[in-house]
């Protein structure tokens, strides 16, 4: 079944075949908002609220953009309101990060760093790593943090980022870019790149 | 870098991202041949842009279930049908009203009847003849705790099918001594139920001779199409109406065929998770889960109705769990 078949048979009465849609798009939504909130509970309580909003809002939806696109702005746009709601209301946390000592902490880079670059396919696996780079992402602006896991997490090309975030592809090329560097300025002192 | 440089950073990007046009390809890569800052810079990007890229992490498996269970209990729907959201709202009200009345039947009894979760036997297979005193003095109708250290959330016991009888002292001190991470205690506590002691254990049916309530005797609540439902005798919530001032529990108990990811956690009913008592990979058996009321702060829960989600490989159910406080 198409989604336009798919979407119309759910407004007509067919609720049921919404679990067609989670089970579709579930894996980018949860992904983004993991990654965007960087807490499993708060990414599973915003992937019922994106697809809530979905469903309240199929009645709206009248396929001038595809199904993914209005999703992904849907989440994208909860995902930044839910970050704020958490910023306002306590410390933002990172559930991933370790918290270890400085030097050790660059000791341990340096020795997974050697071990890497003999074995790149295995490259970036640890926690460590993987805890450092998700503290460096979460310094980004919220805008530059949807871009790249829009291009980078989710593969979306340049232009669909630009109809999700309202923006020209050359706005998008441009704060790709910029979030880009800031990211790999941050890595690079972290001598993990 | 020279000037030069700045402008191919962006064009290296476009490049990395798939998104240039093949004719500015090969300007760009002429400049990298003789630029080792760029190509520098294209390797660096590369790397980060596989970082970014294995940030990819798996959504929950019964994310539909919780969905679907969160837009049919919504008060105001938009402008579709009611008659599938009709269909599981009085489904969930037969459910509700069945619990009810099972359950008040055997917890109506005097307080005194309740024993301790020290004296509470644990679930194991084989024992089907227990004498009527037996009943009286092994058999809990409900779980309490009385002793005064703070009440822990839930405790995992993994209950090996032909292990012969339980001591009952090793359970005493197994109940008191969980904390709230259940699933890492479960194969510590496990080795101490292959101490026989003569009649402390029962199987699962002679937990409904004894009077405790199992939810297997309640329709399930219909989960949505597409998602396959585990078999309610796999998955049985035995004490589903439990009063943490009094320091009830209820008792989770699953059936393992064989190795697979299980996962048990509490729902209020708005479908926001209270409390997630298991999540990991277990081995075939029966194991049995203790939820005293708490959520996964350490709090006691609001009174009201409940669901237990219980994940067995792909296969899932909900039950549901009823809190009192009076």
């Amino acid at each position: 079944m198409d989604e336009k078949e798919l979407i119309r048979r759910i407004r007509g009465g067919e609720t049921a075949l919404f679990s067609e849609v989670i089970t579709k798009y579930k894996k980018a939504v949860y992904n983004h908002a993991y990654n965007f909130l960087r807490n499993k509970e708060e990414a599973e309580d915003a992937l019922q609220e994106i697809f809530i909003s979905i469903y309240n809002n199929l009645a709206n939806f009248r396929g001038d953009s595809k199904l993914s696109t209005w999703i992904y702005r849907i989440t994208v746009n909860t995902c930044t309101n839910r970050l704020k709601q958490l910023q306002r209301h306590r410390a933002h946390t990172t559930e991933e990060i370790v918290n270890e000592g400085t030097e050790e902490e660059h000791s341990l880079l340096d020795g997974l760093k050697e071990k890497e670059e003999k074995e790149p396919d295995r490259a970036y696996t640890s926690a460590q790593v993987r805890a450092k780079i998700f503290e460096r992402i979460d310094e980004l602006t919220d805008e530059q943090k949807h871009v790249i896991m829009l291009r980078d997490v989710d593969g979306l090309s340049y232009e669909e980022i630009g109809q999700i975030m309202k923006l020209s592809v050359s706005a998008v090329k441009s704060k790709l870019f910029r979030a880009r560097e800031n990211l790999r300025e941050k890595l690079i002192k972290d001598d993990i790149l | 870098m020279t000037a030069k440089c700045s402008q191919f950073k962006e064009l290296i990007m476009e490049m990395v991202d798939g998104e240039l046009p093949e004719t500015d390809i090969l300007s760009v890569r002429e400049h990298i041949k003789s630029c080792p800052e760029c190509l520098k810079y294209e390797k660096e990007l590369k790397n980060m842009v596989k970082i970014t890229a294995s940030m990819r992490v798996e959504a929950p498996v019964f994310a539909e279930n919780r969905i679907m269970a969160a837009i049919n209990s919504q008060k105001k729907k938009p402008a579709f049908s009611m008659s599938g959201v009709l269909s599981y709202a009085s489904s969930f009200a037969v459910i509700l009203v069945v619990a009810t009345l099972i359950i008040y039947k055997p917890a109506g009894g005097p307080k005194s009847d309740l024993t301790s979760i020290k004296d509470a036997p644990v679930i194991v297979s084989g024992k089907t003849n227990i004498s009527k005193n037996e009943k009286n003095t092994i058999m809990p109708k409900i779980a309490v705790r009385t002793d005064e250290k703070p009440v822990t959330a839930v405790r995992i016991i993994n209950i090996k099918p032909k292990a012969p009888a339980v001591v009952e002292q090793d359970v005493q001190a197994a109940s008191v001594s969980d904390n709230r991470n259940i699933a890492g205690k479960a194969d510590a506590v496990a080795p101490k139920q292959d101490t026989a002691v003569k009649d402390a254990n029962y199987g699962v049916n002679n937990i409904e001779q004894a009077g405790v309530i199992t939810s297997a005797k309640v329709t399930p609540v219909p989960t949505v199409p597409g998602i396959p439902l585990l078999n309610t005798d796999k998955a049985i919530v035995a004490n589903n109406v439990i009063n943490p001032r009094l320091n009830q529990a209820a008792r989770i108990v699953i059936q393992v065929d064989e190795e697979s990811r299980c996962v048990i956690r509490i729902y209020d009913e708005r479908v926001r998770k209270v409390a997630e008592i298991l999540d990991e990979t277990k081995s075939a058996g029966k194991y049995e889960a203790l939820w005293y009321g708490k959520n996964d702060s350490g709090s006691t829960v609001a009174e009201g109705a409940y669901y237990v989600y219980i994940q067995i490989g792909t296969r899932v159910i909900k039950k549901p769990i009823i809190v009192i406080k009076n």
